[in-house]
């Protein structure tokens, strides 16, 4: 599902919500940005060790506990941008995005930056194709073993 | 015909309530005066005296995607508090110089920072810091990263930051990086020694 496909201001905490109540497997926040090249692909600043058992977990933490999922999730996006030939530049941190923290769910923030410096190449049809198609290829991947993780 | 003692008594009524206005303007004008003294960009208090020591800075570098660390010397004060503030506002310094590697908007400043129980930096940005701020991902965890590497180089101590806006907490910091969250320094350094 789309938690906006228009100019709409949505808050942080009501995508969360979304996300968290459609108990959706793979949570995905696209960004485009214009520092850099490439894609970026970031994870939560949560580790396994601020997990929290139990039924009520904190909204703040909410993601410790799904942080090995987001990893598995993250790795495999950036291996399908390796192998995909698609000329795109890619790498992995982990960095403090709202509302990744709030998301009970494997959980990532992407950010599409240009592709050779100029801003142009962000609404080019094929860079923009590249950039969906692996990320399709990789949710696609991915899902099973998320599935099997949980 | 209005008699003797009434004419008096409405023009001493009159003279009073003229005075009174009068004085009300003076105060209002001094009230004002004193505001847009209080609202200017001038520094309120003066530049710490005293000879400059050296710090060590964190500095993001927008077109390599880097952190560099660099030496820079100020004067500091001993209040633990009043010491990072100064070493923030050096790293300002440079990030608002023309041809900064990462560049923020002008009037950029730090209002104030605690040092809470010897070990978590409560950093109280102004409104101007987080309004010209750029938008993104990337931008903003590079501001964010170098603020908390930059502290906890010169006070080994801190080991949390948290920041505020104008004394208040704010969502994020110009749409994307957490400015709720209670930033683990450890965590942070891990990720600058990557990018270094």
């Amino acid at each position: 599902m789309m938690v906006r496909d228009g100019d709409t201001t949505i808050s942080l905490d009501d995508r969360a919500v979304l996300a968290n109540t459609s108990h959706a497997a793979v949570y995905v926040a696209l960004h485009a940005g214009n520092l850099g090249r490439g894609v970026k692909v970031y994870t939560s600043t949560l580790s396994s060790a601020d997990a929290t058992p139990g039924l009520f977990v904190p909204w703040e933490k909410a993601q410790a506990n799904f942080v090995r999922t987001s990893e598995l999730l993250a790795a495999v996006v950036v291996d399908e941008f390796t192998k995909s030939n698609s000329q795109v530049p890619v790498a992995l941190f982990p960095a403090p995005v709202r509302p990744l923290n709030n998301v009970a769910g494997a959980a990532l923030a992407v950010e599409v930056a240009p592709l050779r410096g100029n801003l142009e190449s962000l609404t080019n049809a094929s860079y923009q194709d590249a950039v969906a198609q692996a990320l399709a290829t990789a949710l696609t991947t991915v899902r099973p073993k998320i599935e099997a993780a949980q | 015909m209005i008699p003797r003692h009434m004419q008096i008594a409405v023009a001493l009524a009159l003279s009073g309530i003229f005075g009174v206005a009068f004085y009300m303007l003076h105060l209002k004008d001094t009230a004002h005066g004193g505001s847009a003294r209080l609202s200017s960009d001038s520094p309120l208090a003066p530049p710490v005296a005293g000879p400059a020591v050296p710090i060590t800075l964190y500095i993001a570098y927008d077109g390599d995607g880097v952190m560099r660390k660099r030496t820079a010397s100020a004067a500091l004060p001993s209040d633990p508090g009043a010491r990072a503030r100064e070493v923030l506002r050096t790293l300002l310094g440079e990030y608002q110089q023309t041809n900064s590697s990462h560049p923020l908007a002008g009037g950029s400043d730090v209002n104030d920072v605690f040092v809470v129980n010897g070990s978590i930096a409560v950093v109280d940005l102004n409104s101007a810091f987080v309004e010209g701020h750029r938008s993104g991902i990337w931008v903003e965890a590079l501001t964010i990263d170098s603020l908390i590497a930059t502290l906890a180089a010169n006070n080994p101590a801190i080991s949390q930051v948290k920041f505020l806006v104008e004394g208040k907490e704010r969502e994020t910091l110009a749409g994307h990086a957490d400015l709720m969250a209670l930033y683990d320094v450890a965590q942070v350094n891990q990720l600058v020694r990557r990018l270094e």
